[in-house]
């Protein structure tokens, strides 16, 4: 009896132990719930386990907050051009009279889109294939059929610029298949302005017309909204 | 050998340090491995090290006590 205040202390400290264990297995090989706010986002939830969270449509309370979160921009004043999206370029080039950005977002990027330069929304396309968010039995067997396959799908908005005619291309993967743009035809836009949100993995091309003197490189990291990539935008 | 795990009705504390230091060294070890930009031969001298040297910490605290007691 005289040690039981030591014992029951032995016990807490033992199924305190027991715990730490018990969630670091329990969540191998992703990390541990105790130990994933330490960690930087892109460690907290690796790609594995983001990709397995879209494929079966079930995706952490956790992770979405972060996913959905839309910080401030602090737009550049002039007639410089900005980034569309924030990721890293993966074409700045220039084919058959378009200038092409193209940016890569990662699982731990902004989704916001914004828009590049000041316009007016002309029109908002759509091409590629959506996937249903409850598929019929039909649909399920389609996109079993389509996976691995290129079926991108993507929203085009086109902004009548003081350069003229911009595009704005968001573009997701098949499985995760959903875009949403805020802005509207006829709305009139500031440069850095919302655009709209692509949900996981996705890209964004800007086509500006003609050839443009672009700012930014290939493997450079931008922001939207405040990463200027075309230092003074003329018509060509 | 009873006492090493039960003695005077508690848990022996090296038993308890045991069981503290091992959990501990395993996060701490999964922290390593997803933080740290090292190899994973690195990575497992760097712990087996560590482990050696709270072994022989342990070893000594042990036969301190018991030079002590006797």
């Amino acid at each position: 009896m005289k040690f039981s205040g030591i014992l029951v202390v032995q016990l807490v400290l033992i199924a305190l132990c027991a715990f730490v264990v018990g969630e670091w297995a329990a969540n191998f090989p992703y990390p541990s719930p105790l130990i994933k706010p330490i960690l930087s986002p892109k460690l907290r939830w690796p790609t594995e386990q983001v990709m397995g969270w879209i494929e079966a449509q079930n995706i952490d309370p956790a992770f979405k907050k972060f996913f959905y979160r839309d910080p401030e921009r602090q737009v550049p004043r002039g007639s410089s051009l900005v980034a569309a999206a924030d990721g890293l370029v993966q074409v700045a080039d220039y084919h058959d009279g378009v200038t092409f950005l193209v940016i890569g977002l990662s699982f731990w990027d902004v989704h916001v889109v914004r828009t590049p330069i000041a316009g007016r929304v002309e029109s908002i396309d759509t091409a590629g294939v959506y996937y249903p968010r409850f598929p019929t039995r039909e649909e399920r067997d389609v996109a079993f059929f389509l996976h691995d396959k290129a079926a991108p799908v993507q929203q085009i908005v086109t902004l009548g610029t003081s350069i003229g005619q911009v595009k704005v291309r968001l573009l997701t993967s098949y499985w995760a298949s959903r875009i949403k743009i805020w802005a509207h035809p006829g709305q009139i836009l500031n440069k850095g302005q919302r655009l709209g949100r692509i949900l996981l993995g996705s890209t964004v091309v800007v086509e500006f017309p003609g050839r443009v003197e672009l700012a930014v490189k290939k493997g450079q990291r931008v922001l939207a909204g405040e990463t200027v990539v075309v230092g003074s935008a003329t018509k060509p | 050998m009873m006492r090493w795990f039960w003695t005077e009705g508690r848990f022996s504390w090296p038993l308890v340090g045991s069981i503290l230091f091992l959990s501990s060294a395993m996060v701490l070890t999964d922290l390593a491995w997803r933080t740290l930009v090292m190899p994973v031969e690195s990575l497992i001298a760097s712990v087996a090290g560590v482990g050696v040297v709270a072994l022989l910490i342990f070893i000594g605290v042990l036969a301190t006590r018991r030079k002590r007691s006797s």
